[in-house]
């Protein structure tokens, strides 16, 4: 009983026994961006719908990017994992992207932060424990 | 890493349920747990109660399941306290989580599967004794067995959450059911007894409510085989129809092809079907 307003709740409800998919991370991490946009005042980034048919199809590549790491390295730490991802933004990027070690700081680190919370996330499923 | 993502809105509908989908719920028909939709398809039905408070609206309570908790979705559909049907999940969901082993018809739902091999339906009911009104649980029949059918499953696949873990209680309270089942109890916490439910599962899948429709007098049966040459001959549809039984033109056989349009009066529709059917013929 964890929360009053759904009390059949339990964290272990969420426990499964299946690899993450790259269409799910893909909206997981569309979602987390959002809600960061929202955090930084609402930059107008669009809502996953709103993208057009290319943003979508770049988006769910950059999705098959973590999952495909997920699964080959397994991996505990998200620096790695945000490094990986910003390598393969900057490979299907429209416009120029700084490479991750010239990146600020602060911009590393939101990244590695994003990607923690997407390690969480699966972990809390058990989708790596089932890679 | 599965691709199957269930039409519940259109399994609920059919079934008789209200749907309900608004800005909260939308996006259900992709939405789904980490791993996506199921890899094969679901072997049962687990039911539970979300525990909520009684003054939590049923748009609230999908709120928490969609967005507010971090692990959404949670559950494939959550009936409101009147039975209606709010679509969560049409792909895999978190909702049962840690348990089982639990046999079905068609195989056994494995140790923590029960989110990748189970559809799990959510209730907005606090489980402490707040009623379950009768178009509640018959609406969770109705949905139970509507979903089970389109899974190719046996009415009786089913398991409550308690029945799945020692971790919870739902669904409850037996004593708060509401109209002619009366299910018992199978723990101090009220949970409703399993093999009840199954029971009620059957019962209701073999039971049917809807009244005959008479078939068709012999006059009526003549005017329709008339009718048919007529438009077969208009619009160049190949053969002549017989009936699927070898009979009489009967019931089935009319409903084939629409009983609103022969069960009455045929000669004051005949111009409304040839008209449409022209309208076919011009259109192709």
């Amino acid at each position: 009983m964890s929360d009053v307003t759904f009390g059949d709740w339990d964290p272990a409800d969420a426990w499964g026994i299946e690899p993450p998919d790259e269409e799910q991370a893909t909206y997981k991490l569309h979602e987390l961006r959002l809600a960061l946009d929202q955090l930084v005042g609402d930059r107008g980034l669009p809502t996953w719908d709103q993208l057009d048919t290319g943003a979508q199809e770049m988006a769910r590549g950059i999705g098959g990017v973590i999952v495909r790491y997920i699964i080959e390295r397994e991996p505990e730490d998200a620096t790695e994992l945000a490094r990986t991802l910003h390598d393969a933004r900057r490979y299907v990027a429209t416009s120029p992207l700084p490479a991750w070690d010239e990146l600020e700081p602060d911009d590393r680190q939101i990244g590695v932060d994003l990607m923690q919370i997407i390690l969480d996330w699966l972990r809390r499923q058990g989708a790596l424990d089932a890679v | 890493m599965g691709s199957i993502y269930l039409p519940l809105a259109d399994i609920a509908s059919d079934a008789g349920l209200v749907v309900k989908v608004t800005s909260t719920n939308a996006g259900w028909e992709r939405r789904a747990r980490s791993s996506g939709g199921f890899s094969a398809v679901p072997l049962g039905h687990m039911w539970h109660h979300a525990a909520s408070s009684t003054s939590m609206s049923d748009e609230a309570c999908v709120n928490y399941q969609v967005r507010g908790n971090p692990d959404n979705p949670v559950g494939n559909l959550t009936l409101g306290r009147n039975g209606d049907a709010w679509p969560i999940a049409g792909g895999a969901s978190n909702c049962s989580g840690k348990g089982g082993p639990t046999k079905f018809s068609r195989g056994t739902c494995p140790t923590d599967g029960g989110n990748t091999t189970l559809v799990n339906t959510e209730v907005n009911n606090n489980g402490v004794g707040e009623p379950w009104s009768t178009k509640l649980i018959d609406a969770y029949f109705a949905w139970s067995n509507a979903i089970n059918t389109y899974l190719g499953n046996l009415a009786a696949d089913i398991v409550g959450h308690a029945h799945y873990t020692s971790r919870k209680v739902d669904p409850a309270t037996a004593d708060a059911v509401q109209g002619p089942w009366k299910p018992r109890s199978c723990n101090s916490s009220g949970t409703w007894n399993l093999d009840d439910m199954r029971a009620e599962c059957l019962r209701r899948a073999t039971t049917t409510d809807t009244p005959e429709v008479p078939d068709m007098t012999d006059d009526q049966a003549r005017q329709l085989a008339e009718l048919w040459q007529y438009c077969t001959q208009r619009i160049g549809a190949p053969g002549q129809f017989t009936d699927p039984g070898g009979a009489n033109l009967n019931l089935p056989w009319a409903a084939a092809w629409n009983w609103s349009y022969i069960s009455g009066p045929i000669d004051s529709k005949l111009n409304d079907i040839i008209t449409r059917l022209e309208r076919l013929e011009h259109a192709s």
